[in-house]
């Protein structure tokens, strides 16, 4: 079975000042649908820098990222956001919901500029906030929901349009055990079943007897890690 | 919060600018009313030289004190009528019409006075600027058909205690009053206004030899104010070595004007100007301030152009609220300020033309908008998601 990503000798490196600062090198690794692949590593290692990448949030210094066996360190800003936007769904720590929109409209946003009808992108919004326990609470702008409710919005909106890869970066780091055994039970079902890969950054907080497999992020390499 | 600002500034710059428009409209409205009234109109002739031939001037039998002249006591020369035809062939000119301006002495030791010959052939002109019924200030106007009767200017009327139904001694023949008029500011104006033929035969008797088919002075309507120099121009080069005459300070008042066109242009340049600086500003600024939504909204898989046209959007939006609201607030403060002025305008004015004029000032808005969107929109458009979200 074809992997559903593989990297291949990705490094990054900023230029500060005129000095090179190298984040990681050569670093290769493959993940497949239904595998939960957890990168640990200490905080400033570089895992969300990584995680940007895979995401085609960010560039890369060097190496290559295959996506579904296709290429994709080389596409266009255009095409890499309508990657994101079709396949890949992404969770932040921070849950990063626009304050200004409702529960309702940053799930939405998912699904605008992408030729589906404004009636259509309610309704399927409207379907998973359901479904993620909040239909009280759709028309809420952040700030009037709870952590925990706020995360579920972070989810839904990654889980709205169906991807096939979840990039979540530190998603239980600033929950209690509650709320982040919450969160992983809404996300694992959707891997467990075969239908998503999903890779997460985190530096100790993940519960690691979740994932598939574990590797560290350490001095700039990547390493298998033991489970 | 900040939107409510930009939409403030639109609302601002607007109104203000819909309510200078408007009065500057309105008052260049009336200064063209006024001059149109006064200046689009002047007085074409050749003015004589002593050196050249005394027939030009008709011979007249008592050269010392008549004579055909032209205010204030310019001696002019006969012109052949058959000139108003090349005259009303330019362009610019509105109407024509020739006229005879005479200078009469009546009796040994009697007083002098002027006669003008109304010419009923080109009445429109000689309505315009020399007398016309709006003039009357008692009696009837010229009719169909009347003859030997003449109309009185109101202060030789006063000088010789002269009423309807007075009798005026032109010559060796009396001529009754049938009307008193005050012409006010016209281009020409004579004490004692004639039909044509009465002048006529009233002014070949004073004359060495009798008039031809011949004018001293042509009546010119300009095609407006703006077309005044020009027609004065070509009607002086009809005459050759012609004079036009406006008699009223009409150049100065087109300069004038002209400078009040500058102005508005002027103040209208200076405030889009500001109001694309403050908008664009403002624009900017939400866009610094939304960096990090504008990071979350490239991260879940939105496009570089729709955040430009996102952010365009919005400025439009921002443009067209401000500027609907500064267009009647505008509006209403061009109504009290005109209302307290007492000024009169017209209800085309108000219902039409006002308007329009707020429609352009809020379609200019709208562009505005666009434009102060670009730059922030295009900065937004560019911003590195990565990097935004990593520095929370």
């Amino acid at each position: 079975m074809e992997p559903l990503l593989r990297v291949e000798k990705l490094s990054k490196s900023y230029h500060t000042r005129g000095h090179e600062v190298k984040v990681f090198t050569d670093v290769s690794f493959a993940v497949n649908a239904g595998e939960l692949l957890l990168i640990t590593g200490r905080s400033g290692v570089g895992k969300s820098t990584l995680l940007g990448l895979l995401s085609g949030l960010d560039r890369a210094s060097g190496g290559s990222i295959f996506f579904q066996e296709k290429e994709v360190t080389g596409l266009s800003l255009a095409e890499l956001a309508e990657l994101r936007a079709s396949s890949i769904g992404m969770i932040f720590q921070n849950f990063n919901l626009i304050p200004g929109w409702n529960a309702r409209e940053n799930v939405e946003a998912v699904l605008m500029h992408r030729g589906i009808s404004a009636t259509e992108r309610q309704k399927r919004a409207v379907e998973i906030l359901r479904e993620l326990g909040l239909a009280d609470r759709l028309e809420n702008l952040p700030a009037e929901l709870s952590v925990g409710q706020q995360q579920r919005v972070a989810i839904a909106r990654t889980l709205v349009n169906d991807p096939v890869l979840i990039l979540a970066d530190e998603p239980t780091g600033d929950v209690d055990p509650e709320t982040a055994a919450e969160i992983v039970e809404l996300l694992l079902p959707r891997v467990k079943s075969g239908r998503a890969a999903m890779i997460v950054a985190s530096h100790g907080l993940f519960d690691s007897s979740l994932a598939t497999r574990i590797v560290c992020l350490k001095d700039g390499s990547l390493s298998e890690a033991a489970q | 919060m900040r939107s409510f600002g930009a939409v403030g500034g639109y609302l601002l710059a607007c109104s203000f600018i819909v309510a200078i428009v408007l009065m500057l409209q309105f008052d260049l409205q009336s200064k063209h009313a006024t001059v149109n009234y006064m200046g689009a109109r002047f007085l074409a002739y050749q003015p004589f030289v002593r050196t050249a031939d005394p027939d030009a001037i008709g011979r007249p039998l008592d050269p010392v004190n008549e004579g055909f002249f032209t205010e204030p006591t310019i001696v002019t020369r006969l012109l052949p009528k058959s000139l108003l035809e090349q005259i009303a062939a330019i362009p610019e000119v509105r109407t024509v019409a020739p006229f005879l301006l005479y200078r009469f002495k009546q009796g040994e030791n009697g007083h002098i006075f002027s006669v003008g010959a109304y010419d009923t052939k080109n009445q429109d002109a000689a309505r315009r600027a020399l007398v016309s019924p709006a003039d009357l200030i008692s009696g009837a106007f010229f009719r169909a058909g009347d003859s030997n009767v003449v109309l009185v200017d109101k202060s030789y009327a006063d000088l010789w205690d002269l009423k309807v139904g007075s009798v005026v001694v032109i010559g060796d023949m009396l001529y009754p009053v049938i009307g008193i008029t005050a012409s006010h500011a016209r281009t020409a104006r004579a004490d004692v206004y004639m039909l044509w033929p009465d002048a006529l035969a009233a002014i070949n008797k004073r004359l060495g030899r009798p008039l031809a088919d011949e004018a001293n002075i042509f009546l010119v309507e300009a095609n407006g104010i703006e077309a005044a120099p020009v027609a004065m121009k070509k009607v002086e080069a009809v005459l050759q070595q012609g004079h036009a005459n406006p008699v009223v300070c009409m150049l100065p008042v087109v300069k004038f004007m002209g400078l009040s066109h500058e102005t508005l242009k002027l103040v209208l340049a200076i405030v889009s100007v500001l109001t694309i600086f403050f908008a664009m500003n403002s624009q900017w600024t939400t866009v610094s301030e939304r960096r990090h939504e504008i990071a979350i909204l490239k991260a879940i898989g939105w496009k570089d152009a729709h955040i430009f046209l996102q952010i365009i959007v919005e400025s439009l939006l921002v443009a067209l609220l401000g500027s609907a609201l500064g267009g009647l607030a505008g509006y209403v403060g061009f109504l009290a300020i005109s209302t307290s002025m007492g000024a009169r305008v017209s209800l085309a004015y108000y219902v039409i033309r006002a308007p329009l004029t707020i429609l352009i000032i809020m379609l200019t808005a709208l562009l505005t908008g666009i434009l102060a969107g670009l730059l922030p929109a295009s900065r937004a458009a560019r911003t590195r998601p990565a990097e935004v979200l990593r520095t929370l």
